[in-house]
This record gives structure tokens, sequence and C-alpha cells, in this order.
């Protein structure tokens, strides 16, 4: 099945620069699997969103889901 | 080949002194950035842009070494001089002659601070201002 | 003093215009940076009189590794705060560190106050208290210009200057440090202002040999290494903090409005990344920081008729993109310069100021306060208003701005409108409602702000809301960062800076610690600073928290003000218990 993912101006350092990805995915994914192995590191990871509401990381994604990754919050 | 060093990216300088930290520290055994060869201002104050003064590495003929009196700075292969501290009487001819004002003094030392083209300070910079580039020897 | 067993204090009274320099071996123990300058501040206040009394003391101090390892830049200035009546503690990078190393004083203790405006020269061989009657009113730039045309050492100076809000006392004027760099919060500036000391130019170039080149440089370089592999530097240094918005304003947690609202409808209009198209012109650093965060902004200004233009530049990062951007319903990245380049030319905390207004527009609207009072229409999104409001406020236009000039809490108790004065201990508050963290760290930390604890950076890594949890790991924090801030590290790069690192930093510039001395010398420093609120009437039971707290929304939903008054009590137990203990 297709979800969507997008990737904000500052993670997508990690995607090659691309935004908003189309991915197939087979079985029952993660929306953290899939923000994984589109390449963001673990680490740069604040939240997710899938379809606007934010979500845990172990949320199984459905068809046409649209993720959202954020860069954590970062300051002094 | 000799290597020289080339401030060619300044617009990139964010004016950190790492640069010129490091080369105090390495070349100098000093904390001081005075002691360092290379010095980065900006020119009018911190809204105007970053510029470095730093030996440009001459080649052929070497202001500061023609003024020195005692030899103290020989020509190094590639451009720029190598001073030899203990011919210098520390009469700060160099420092004048060069029209860049690259030539440094080092008031506790009574000696000039000279350009070693060492490298160590673009190594350091974490911007890409600074290169080492290969040249012809013109010795 | 780097290599010696002793702290080098260099002691200037104002209204004798006398110096004095003291060797204090008995400092060494607190290391440096805060450390000292809270020992220093304990020692010369006079509690008996008057928070502005020209015999109260201003602190500044640099930390034990300054300038000489990277991101090791700030340096710090204690304080009785004008503004929230107790500690005043705020920081500041530029090159203020790296020139007091230089000229060779690890602090500086200011007492009394000059009769006619003077600033001081502060050099390795020679201090002087020079006539500033001529910059009195001069706007933080303009000073910055004439006092960089009249005094040597360019390259290795730093000038430090208030604005017209300092010299008119207003309670949150900020002092500016190198154009770019500011001790921001807690009315520093007043301080100053009250002092009649407009700016300071210190030249540091000294000869200073390193000690054990071999050991010094090989941690410098591993830090170095650190700091330019891992990605603080692209965090920082690329779009910088502002990059919050975007996640804060999708998560709930970007304080708008005066935080009616926790979401910004316009907030993609002054995200990092619209800044970073429109705006931003180059990066800058402090002295001895590789990172480069501080990131330069400029709009086009029209100043007649007829295509006459001129470009301005002002440096911006999160938390000004908040209190004068989403905290004020602003909606474009050139009007939040706008109001940016009014507060730093009359030399305001941006953060108390924006928030202030916030109080102040939400008051007008409930006719609290009346359009007589405020002279101009405050309205959120009315750039216009807001520029002349803030002018109004440095210049205290009448007396309602003349309250206004104390902060959100003084003007609240007074025209009403407590439950929507946005502040914790009275001071205003920073970007962040993120949760618990925000709420309760800013309200405990010792100089009520974000940064004491940095708690909401505990409400986004705490998988689950747990009590305990939360006020231990904030108490831990609290501590933790008197320790660093003793060195004194940019907070940024804390993460780089672990115990580890710590000691072989310390112990290449030979200094001989353990683990155990850095948890003790950051206990040392809290308990110095919690007993110095004490002596300035402070009173951890009787803060009260902004009901709007508990009406909007934060990022970790829905927040409960009896959880958070019990949250207070617990973390109350815990220093009661420190202070109950002898010191390690
Ligand atoms: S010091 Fe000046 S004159 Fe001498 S080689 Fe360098 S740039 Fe040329
Ligand atoms: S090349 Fe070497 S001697 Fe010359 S400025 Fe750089 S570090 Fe100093
Ligand atoms: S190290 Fe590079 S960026 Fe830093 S001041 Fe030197 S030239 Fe500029």
């Amino acid at each position: 099945m297709k979800v969507y993912l997008e990737v904000g101006s500052f993670l997508k350092r990690f995607t090659s620069e691309q935004t908003n990805l189309e991915i197939n995915i087979s079985g029952d994914k993660t929306a953290a699997e899939v923000v994984l192995s589109a390449g963001v590191p673990e680490e740069e990871i604040g939240f997710i969103t899938v379809n606007g509401q934010k979500v845990d990381s172990d949320y199984v994604l459905k068809e046409n889901d649209i993720i959202r990754v954020y860069p954590i919050i970062v300051g002094g | 080949m000799p290597k020289v060093l080339k401030a060619e990216g300044m617009n990139k300088c964010i004016g950190c002194f790492t640069c010129m930290l490091a080369c105090a520290g390495v070349n100098h055994r000093n904390h001081s950035i005075s002691k360092s060869a290379i010095k980065v201002r900006t020119s009018g104050g911190l809204q105007g842009k970053f510029v470095s003064v730093v030996c440009l590495a001459c080649k052929d003929e070497r202001a500061c070494a023609e003024a020195c009196p005692s030899g103290a700075l020989e020509k190094r292969p590639g451009g720029g001089v190598i001073l030899k501290k203990e011919k210098c009487i520390g009469c700060r001819k160099c420092e004048s002659a060069c029209i860049v004002g690259a030539v440094h003094f080092d008031e506790d030392e009574n000696k000039p601070i000279i350009c070693k083209h060492c490298g160590v300070c673009a190594k350091f910079c974490p911007h890409e201002c600074l290169e080492m580039e290969e040249t012809a020897n013109d010795l | 003093m780097i290599y010696e067993k002793y702290i080098r204090v260099l002691y200037l009274d104002l209204t004798t215009k006398k110096i004095r320099i003291e060797h204090r071996k008995d400092l060494y123990s607190y290391l440096g940076g805060v450390g000292v300058a809270s020992k220093l501040l304990e020692e010369n206040l006079k509690p008996e009189l008057d928070p502005m009394d020209p015999q109260q003391p201003v602190i500044f101090a640099i930390g034990a590794a300054s300038t000489i390892f990277p991101v090791v830049t700030k340096t710090v200035a204690m304080f009785w705060s004008p503004l929230t009546g107790e500690l005043g503690e705020s920081y500041a990078g530029g090159r203020m560190a790296m020139t007091l190393f230089l000229a060779g004083y690890d602090a500086i203790v200011i007492t009394g106050s000059s009769s006619k405006p003077t600033y001081i020269t502060i050099s390795r061989n020679n201090v002087e208290f020079k006539d500033a009657r001529a910059f009195w009113g001069l706007s933080c730039d303009e000073v910055g210009r004439v006092v960089r045309e009249r005094e040597p050492g360019g390259g290795k100076r730093s000038i430090i200057r208030i604005g017209p809000a300092g010299e008119n006392l207003v309670s949150y004027a900020c002092v500016c440090v190198d154009t770019y760099r500011h001790f921001g919060r807690l009315g520093l500036g007043a301080v100053l202002g009250s002092k009649k000391l407009k700016a300071i130019s210190i030249v540091g170039d000294r000869d200073l040999p390193i000690k054990n080149f071999k050991d010094y440089f090989k941690v410098y370089q591993e830090i170095y290494n650190k700091v330019t592999d891992t990605s603080i530097m692209s965090k920082y240094h690329d779009a910088g903090t502002p990059v919050n918005i975007e996640p804060l304003n999708a998560a709930g947690g970007l304080p708008t409005k005066n935080l009616r609202q926790n979401v910004f409808e316009h907030g993609d209009k002054i995200s990092g990344e619209t800044f970073a198209h429109k705006n931003l012109v180059r990066k800058m650093a402090c002295t001895g920081c590789p990172v480069g965060c501080i990131h330069i902004g400029q709009f086009r200004r029209e100043f007649d008729k007829g295509h006459e233009y001129e470009a301005v530049s002002v440096s911006y990062d999160y938390e000004l993109l908040f209190a004068l951007g989403s905290f004020l319903g602003i909606k474009s990245s050139d009007e939040v310069l706008q109001l940016i380049e009014v507060v730093e030319k009359l030399g305001l905390d941006a953060m108390s100021t924006g928030v202030v207004l916030g109080w102040a527009t939400e008051a007008l609207a409930k006719n609290l306060i009346t359009l007589e009072q405020t002279l101009v229409p405050l309205a959120f999104g009315n750039t216009q208003a807001y520029i002349t409001a803030i002018e109004y406020i440095a210049y205290k236009k009448n007396e309602f701005y003349s309250i206004l000039a104390q902060g959100a809490e003084k003007a609240s108790e007074i025209y009403g409108g407590k439950e929507f004065a946005m502040t914790f201990g009275k001071n205003e508050m920073p970007g962040y409602h993120t949760g618990y963290g925000s709420v309760i760290g800013p309200t405990v930390g010792a100089r009520h702000s974000h940064l004491c604890n940095g708690g909401y950076s505990i409400d986004q890594s705490m998988k689950e809301f747990d009590k305990e949890k939360l006020v231990e790991k904030l108490f831990k924090e609290e501590k933790e960062r008197c320790m660093l801030n003793s060195l004194i590290i940019c907070l940024f790069a804390r993460k780089v800076y672990d115990r580890e690192t710590i000691l072989a930093a310390l112990n290449s510039i030979d200094y001989n610690l353990t683990n155990e001395d850095l948890d003790a010398i950051g206990e040392r420093i809290y308990k110095t600073k919690l007993r110095i609120k004490k002596m300035m009437g402070y009173d951890g039971k009787n803060v009260r928290f902004p009901k709007r707290l508990f009406e909007t929304p934060s990022m970790s939903g829905q927040l409960d003000e009896k959880v958070a008054y019990e949250l207070l009590d617990m973390y109350n137990k815990k220093v009661e218990e420190m202070m109950a203990k002898e010191d390690a």
C-alpha cells in the first residue's frame, strides 16, 4: 500500500533534499519505521504526525496515510 | 610542490577566530590571538565584512626580506619568508615594508610574527575560508 | 586565573573612580563564571538597601575554560534584578570573554555610581573612567560606533553598552555586547543606567604561554572535531534556532497572541525557513566558536518617498521570533525584523518587551486600560502600533508606559489581568509552552529563565509524564548547569561537554579535578545562589502561575493547575533538603 511522507525544511538534508515522498510499504509498518527508512536518523526525530495528528512512534500505518516528521526543538 | 596559504573564502567567514587561536597555539604555544600570524578583522565594525590580514606569499621579490638589514628573513620556496630568529634584531623594518600589513610584531619577544604557511589555520577553519594551495617553487 | 590557584578580581568604584585588584585564593573552589560571580555578589550585596541603590554591585565573570576551548564563549553578569526584585543573572557571548581573559581579569566588581555619564576602558595595563556625557541618549549601535572610533584595539576589543532604555531605568533594559550579543534578561541595562555607566571597552592582548601544550592541544582537537562533526553544527549554524517555529507550531507549543493560542495560523510566515529564504544575509560567531549560530537578517526600509531605501540588518533567533512574532501575532518576517531593530536600538530585552506588549494588547481589548493610556491602538498584528509603543516604553512616555516599563507582573498588579500576565517569578515567559517542564522549570529556576534547567527540553524527551522524574531531572539539571556555567560553555554545546570531556579539558590546563569535585562545585554554586535569593527576599512558596497556562493547551496537552502547584511543592522540598545538608 501507499503512504506519503512529508519532510520539513531542516530534516530534508537526510532525504536528499526531497520534501514529499511517496512510499510503498508491505505489511504492517509503523510511522517511525517509514521515517527511519527514508533516512532520518532517530536522534533527529522530534515527533511524528499522521494526517495532522501527533502519533506515537509505534502507530501502525494505513493506506494513504500522510506522515509528517518534525525535528527536535533545539536551544540552550 | 610547496604550498601556500590562500584566504580566498573570507566571504564565508563567521569571525570565530579559531584560525587565530590555532595559529597562536601551535606556532607560538600561546593562548593569545595577538601571537597569530593571521589576523581576522572586521572592516567597519561588526556590521562590516570580515577580512583577513595574512602573508600573501609574495614570489620573486619579498619586500619584507629586502627591508631586513640583518638577513633574518629568508625566501621561502613557493612564496613568503622564513624568519631566522637568531638573526633578527627587532628593528621592525619588515613590518613597515609589507604593504598589506601582514608582518605583525610580537612586543613581548621583540620579533616579527611571520606566517610559515603551515596550514594549521586552514585545518581549523570551520567554514572553508582558508585553503592551502600548491604552487611552483620560485627559488 | 588560568594556571594560577587564584581568581583575579578587578574592583571598580564609580563613585570614587578608584580601582583595586585582588588575587582571591578562596574563590578558586568556585572554579569561575557563575560560581565566582555568585560568591562575589553574595559578599558585596547590600540587602538592607534598595536594589537600585548606587552601592549595589554588578559582577562580570569569565569561566575557568573561557575562549581556549571550542564554544566556551560566555561571560556571566550577576546583579540585583530590578525586574524580579531578586537574583539577576545573565549571559552574553561575543568577544567579551576573550578580551577579559587576555586582559588578565577573571572577574570585575562594579560598585558605586558616577555623578556624570561615564564609560570605562579596560586593558591589561590600564583602567580609565572617561567622560560619556555626549554619549548619553545615544542608541546602542551609535554608542558602539563612537567608542569604536575613539578607542584603540580593533580586533581584540569588546564594547558593551546600554541604550536609552537602560538610561531611563526600564526594568528590562538590556546590555548590548559587540552589536549582536546581549546580556538580555532581567534588567542589567537599568542597573548600569542607575550607575550612569554607558559603556565599557575592553582590550585583551596579553602574552599567555600554554603550559602543557601537548595535553591541551590534544583535548582541544578532540573537542573541535566533536563540535564540527556532530549535528549541533548543522542545527545551530544552518537555519539556527528559528527551526523551532515549525515543530512547536505543529505540536501546539508555540505561545501565540499572549498565549491565547498555542498554534499560530501564520507560523509559516515567520518560520526559520522563511527567514532563511527572505532575510538571511550572513552568519557570525562568538570568539572561539566554530559553530556560528548568529543569524543576521536584513530588511529594506523606505526612508523617503521616491524609492529612497536603506538596508537594515539585525540578528534574530528563535526567542525573538516568538516574543516579537507569534506572541504579538506578527505575520511577516520583515515586520518581526522591524520590531527587533527598534528593541535593539533602544536597548531593551526582546523577550520581556514582547511579552509585556502581549499583556498590554489583551488588557486594552478587555478595557482594563484605555487608548488614552496606550496612545496607540495596540492590537495583535499591528506592527506600527508596537513600534511606537516600544519607544514609549523606553522613554516612559506617560504614567502608563512608566508602569509598563516595570514588567508585566507590575502592570497587572496595578491594572488587573494577572491571569494573562505571562511571567514566571516576575520574569516574562520564554517561547515554550511544551508541558509541565516549561511551567515549573522557569518558575523554580534560580533566575526564572528557561535556561536555568531546560524544562522545555525535558518535556520533549520524557516519554511518559512522571512527577517525581520531572522534579528530579529539573533539580539535577539546575545543578549541572551551575557547573557548566562556571566554565562558561555556551549551552548550545552542552551535549558535547559531557563530564569526561570537561574533566579532560580542565585537567589539561592544570586543574586537578574529579567527577565528584564537579558535583560538589555544582551544588556549592546552586546553594550560593539560593542564599542570595533569600537575602533578596525570595520565597519559593510565594510564587504564582498565571491562569492562562492552564487554559491554553500545551504541547503535552491541557495542564492542570493543581498538578503544577504540587510539582512546585515537591521541588521546594528538594531545595530545603539540600540547604539543610552541610556543604560537600
Ligand atoms: S610579509 Fe608581506 S612582503 Fe613579505 S612575503 Fe609576505 S606579503 Fe610579501
Ligand atoms: S599558515 Fe600557519 S603560520 Fe600562517 S597563519 Fe596559518 S597557522 Fe599561522
Ligand atoms: S577560522 Fe575561518 S571562519 Fe573562523 S575567523 Fe578564521 S577564517 Fe573566519
